[in-house]
């Protein structure tokens, strides 16, 4: 039974550094390959901490960056492959919320600009009518079309985000990205920007890609997730399994170091957390890279990477314990 | 209100109806941009100062020379190098006198208008002494190694001395008898067209040049980057010399010279600024969202970095201005009798000794000037940087 | 048996004076902490949480004023105290560790000599070998490995944990008597958070310090504090013992908090709890609870007049009318 899929990433791999005639700079191999599917409506969560790569793979796959290999099928188009020209039309169906809501509006310009600016790329409809747009796309995530004419730095940040959301789904798009779109509000507002996102998503039929690092979030808003660590995928599963029953052994001490709101339990945690540092993605252990941290190390996983094997049904794990 | 015995108080305890909680409010009051740089540009003292000023120079050089009456290549020889205060003597009978050191005398109302001149009744060359006659007094104008002495009939000073203002010339006239006050505001027209000419063509192909560097990086930049700074390698007057020499003297061909030479400088930082811009996430959501680059530059990299821009242009006036000064005063910038105030300056330093009047004055208005827009361009620095606000 | 306590915070009203107006960062805010407590103070941006805490130490911008109140630190009051006093009370009774290790650490002198210089500024009379010799078992206290070779290297080598770690050596150097998180481990990833707690605590073990830990994380003071601070608005909601906070909960706004983060365990698609409206806008304050406009069981007294400190039992106190014993109707909303 053929899933459909509405993108694909295969093999993604994408190195920083190494060109430039007469500065070499060492190569950073941030998403060194990758390769996911998500499947239309729904939402597909990826966690990892600083330097795993999740928002490189992100800006890839809206070819913020251009990949060095790999491809990211979307519709049956390798979009990895177009040239700008070509991309515009999929720049309108695929839209991407970033983390930073103080940095990801541009200060000098009202919030009717800001929000009406993907028409214009895209010439959806004449001048007249984007007041009109904008109106519904604000009140769509709840804000009052009388604040279009003011400037960023009037709102707060939970405020801010919306006005991001808006803009991305001002085009109908089909896709949107979410890079960290919570992780700098404040946790209050975090639950009322994720319940908007879920209801657009009825509304709208949207699919999802929900990066972030705050894990509870991402299993509740997210069918399926990936976990990634330097650059690397080690665990695919469906969300409510992957809590549940997690099989990697970095997923395991991930799973225990988040801290619990509740006194009773947090006592009773193990004491035992994942020692040593990240290690940096400009020079990552051989073979499996977490080897350096993981308790149940063996002399394999020096040698040779671990690829993704299906261990239970849909759930993914590249580890040599398996 | 906490401390307030509770015991005491009214408390109605219904619930509160939906409607009396708040809707999505948004921060304090609305300045703009500009208008908060507006508001802390106007606090600094300083700068408001400096503003005046500019705006006087400006008002002055454009509608002063309408208004003095006199052009600036008239000569005078008669009353050549004649300073901005003069003194008259006054003899028994009230006539006034003003004894010029070429060694005329002319005859003088009392307020210091000088009329005409007295011509000498004989000279006595072995006593080097001139004489003169006037309402049937004799005077005597004797000018031997002691000084210049203008003596009456009992070889004795005059009996009142002062001195005022010179009415004919504000600002006295210069060594063939112009005067320097209009040469001053005219030259001041020139050296303000300068300095908004260069300024402005120094941001535009500053502008563009660092822009599309900065935007498009890699290999581009570095290699753009590179030509800039061979080019900034060797000192700037060299260029605008040889530049004068291949063009010849005069005002279109020296604000050629400086505007082809001054937007190194500038190209620099816009492209610093753009660089530092580019990463920033609401660049990436343009990108995201399909704007050209084009559009991306001029919507959002530009607004964002005007205000060094604005900052760096200011400062860079008084640049522009010392080296049209210069240029002319080495006599490859403006051509005579056009004056400028780098050409005042090489008229005026011929004289130092005699006639200090003839350098001081272009000097001051030129450190005026470059004083003002110093202040002002420091002024708008601190008004334009985000971080100062309070 | 009544010990004076380490710090007093009486009726603490800090403002800062902008060209907007006056933002009333902390408004009466009053609490004790006594020797070897960790207390967590809670509250979201805008809270005045950090405010609160730099003020006890008069670290504020210059716009910033403590506009009333009182900070008797070891019975002495911050207040009044003169520079000479200050700068001895922030060198050698207060250690502090922000947000942010990279700005705190200056990027172009080597960790170790950072770490001598804080250590010579309380100790004049210690040489510069003894220095180094402090400084290398500091590292060694927050578990750096290789302390010496640490020593020698620059900020930017570090990772963000390690950075951290440096920052809370320099802050024990001088064994402090108080010591103040602000957000330590916000910039952290989850796996570092993790082991900066650890390190938290263990070091409340070995040195016998007060803590005071700002968060905006109830996981991070579950797992840390034994007692609890809520702030919101400037003012304190709620303070009690971890358990009372968690498992009696008595206030509006800590119910909602808790609810607002998603439950693991939980299975199903349900809605998110999450309460509704911003922040209040420290410029024009409510003049009654600053929480009313987000509460589901706001009253009108709520709107007219703030609500006084209610006490639960003698470590646990909520400023809200729903616990007046006037009150009428249902019992007293606790800890659901």
């Amino acid at each position: 039974m053929e899933k459909q899929y509405l993108i694909e990433v295969k093999n993604l791999k994408k190195y920083f550094g190494g060109g430039g005639f007469l500065n070499k700079k060492p190569v950073v191999k941030a998403v060194d390959d990758v390769s996911f599917s998500i499947a239309k409506g729904e939402t597909f969560g990826l966690i990892g901490e600083s330097g795993c790569g999740k928002s490189t793979v992100a800006r890839t796959m809206i070819r913020l960056y251009n990949p060095t290999s790999g491809s990211v099928i979307f519709e049956g188009t390798d979009i990895a492959r177009l040239g700008e020209i070509e991309l515009i039309p999929y720049r309108r169906r695929i839209q991407m919320i970033f983390q930073d809501p103080y940095a990801s509006l541009d200060p000098r310009m009202t919030v009717k600009r800001i929000v009406s600016e993907p028409l214009t790329a895209h010439k959806i409809c004449p001048v007249s009518e984007y007041e009109e747009r904008v109106a519904e796309s604000l009140r769509m995530v709840g804000l009052e079309p009388a604040h279009m004419g003011k400037y960023p730095h009037e709102f707060s940040g939970g405020q801010r985000q919306r006005i991001s959301i808006a803009r991305a789904i001002i085009t109908r798009p089909d896709f949107i990205i979410c890079d960290e779109p919570i992780s700098a509000l404040d946790v209050s507002i975090q639950a009322q920007v994720v319940n908007m996102l879920q209801s657009l998503q009825e509304q709208m039929k949207l699919t999802y890609c929900f990066i972030a690092h705050d894990l509870a979030m991402v299993k509740y808003i997210s069918k399926r997730m990936a976990v990634m660590y330097v650059g690397q995928l080690v665990e695919v599963s469906p969300s409510e399994e992957l809590y549940r029953a997690p099989l990697h052994p970095y997923t395991i001490g991930l799973m225990g170091a988040i801290p619990i709101a509740d006194p009773k339990i947090a006592q009773m945690k193990d004491e035992v957390s994942i020692k040593g540092e990240i290690p940096s993605p400009s020079n990552p252990p051989s073979g499996c890279r977490f080897r350096t941290r993981c308790p149940e190390v063996r002399d394999v996983c020096k040698e040779i990477i671990p690829k993704l094997k299906e261990i239970t049904p849909n759930h993914f794990v590249a580890c040599h314990l398996f | 209100m906490i401390g307030i015995q509770h015991e005491q108080l009214v408390k109605d305890w219904t619930p509160l109806p939906q409607e009396d909680k708040y809707a999505e409010t948004t921060t304090g009051i609305t300045l703009s941009y500009w208008q908060d740089v507006r508001r802390r540009l106007f606090r600094n003292k300083v700068a408001v100062a400096s503003i005046f000023v500019i705006i006087m120079i400006m008002l002055a050089s454009i509608f002063g020379p309408l208004l003095t009456g006199k052009s600036y290549d008239a000569q005078q020889l008669a009353l050549r190098n004649m300073p901005p205060r003069i003194e008259i003597q006054t003899a028994k009978d009230g006539t006034n006198f003003y004894v010029h050191p070429d060694l005329k005398v002319f005859l003088a109302e009392d307020n210091g208008y000088v009329r005409e001149e007295l011509a000498p009744l004989s000279a006595n060359l072995s006593d080097k002494m001139f004489i003169f006659e006037h309402n049937g007094n004799l005077y005597y104008l004797s000018f031997s190694s002691d000084g210049l002495k203008y003596l009456d009939e009992d070889q004795q000073p005059l009996p009142q001395r002062k001195t005022t203002w010179n009415k004919n010339y504000l600002l006295g006239t210069d060594s063939i008898g112009r005067d320097m006050l209009t040469r001053l505001l005219y030259g001041g027209r020139i050296s303000l067209l300068v300095a908004f000419i260069v300024t402005i063509s120094t941001m535009l192909i500053g502008v563009i040049y660092g822009g599309i560097s900065g935007y498009y990086g890699g290999n581009t930049d570095i290699l753009m980057m590179r030509v800039v700074e061979i080019l900034m390698a060797i000192p700037s007057i060299i260029y605008i010399i040889l530049l004068m020499v291949y063009l010849g003297q005069g005002v279109y061909n020296i604000l050629i010279a400086l505007a082809l030479t001054s937007w190194l400088g500038m190209a620099q930082l816009v492209r610093g600024q753009v660089l530092g811009l580019k990463e920033q996430e609401f660049v990436l959501a343009a990108k995201s969202v399909g704007i050209s680059p084009f559009k991306i530059i001029l919507n959002h990299l530009l607004p964002n970095s005007i205000g060094p821009i604005i900052v760096s242009a200011t400062l860079s006036i008084p640049g522009a201005i010392a080296g049209e000064a210069f240029m002319s005063f080495i006599g490859l910038g403006v051509r005579p009798p056009m004056p400028s105030w780098g050409i005042l300056s090489n008229e005026g330093i011929n004289a130092i000794r005699t006639s200090p009047y003839q350098i001081l004055l272009p000097s001051i208005a030129i450190s005026l000037t470059m004083f003002a827009f110093n202040f002002l361009g420091d002024g708008l620095r601190d008004a334009l940087d985000p971080k100062l606000r309070v | 048996m009544n010990v004076q306590p380490l710090l007093e915070v009486n009726n603490l009203r800090t403002s800062f004076f902008t060209f907007s107006g006056e933002v009333q960062a902390v408004r009466n805010v009053s609490f004790d902490l006594v020797d070897g407590e960790i207390i967590g103070v809670v509250g979201e941006s805008g809270s005045g949480k950090s405010v609160m805490c730099l003020s006890v130490i008069r670290l504020l911008h210059e716009s910033g004023q403590i506009v009333d109140g009182q900070i008797l630190f070891d019975g002495k009051n911050v207040l009044e105290m003169s520079k000479k006093e200050l700068r001895r009370l922030r060198n050698n009774q207060i250690g502090m560790v922000f947000q942010e290790p990279m700005t705190s650490l200056n990027p172009t002198i080597r960790v170790g000599t950072q770490i001598v210089e804080r250590i010579r500024a309380f100790n004049k009379q210690i040489s510069n070998v003894q220095a180094r010799e402090k400084a290398e078992k500091l590292l060694e206290m927050v578990k750096i490995p290789d302390a010496k070779l640490h020593l020698e290297k620059y900020p930017f080598e570090l990772s963000g944990g390690m950075r951290q770690r440096v920052m809370f050596a320099i802050a024990i150097a001088c064994d402090p008597r108080l010591l103040i998180l602000d957000e330590p481990t916000t910039a952290l990833d989850v796996t570092i958070q993790s082991q900066i707690l650890k390190l938290i605590r263990n070091l409340q073990d070995d040195t016998d310090a007060s803590i005071i830990l700002i968060t905006h994380n109830l996981g991070v003071v579950a797992e840390t504090c034994k007692r609890v601070i809520v702030i919101y608005g400037g003012m304190i909601m709620e303070e009690g013992l971890i358990e009372e906070i968690f498992y009696k909960t008595a206030h509006q706004y800590t119910i909602g908090l808790k609810k607002s983060i998603p439950d693991v365990n939980k299975v199903g698609g349900d809605r998110l709890f999450s309460i509704p409206g911003s922040p209040p806008s420290l410029l024009d304050p409510p003049k009654g609870c600053p929480f009313y406009p987000r509460c589901d069981k706001a009253m009108k007294v709520c709107v007219e007049y703030c609500p006084p400190y209610f006490q639960l039992s003698p470590t646990h106190r909520s400023m809200c009318w729903l616990l007046d014993p006037e009150m009428p109707g249902q019992p007293n909303q606790r800890g659901q």
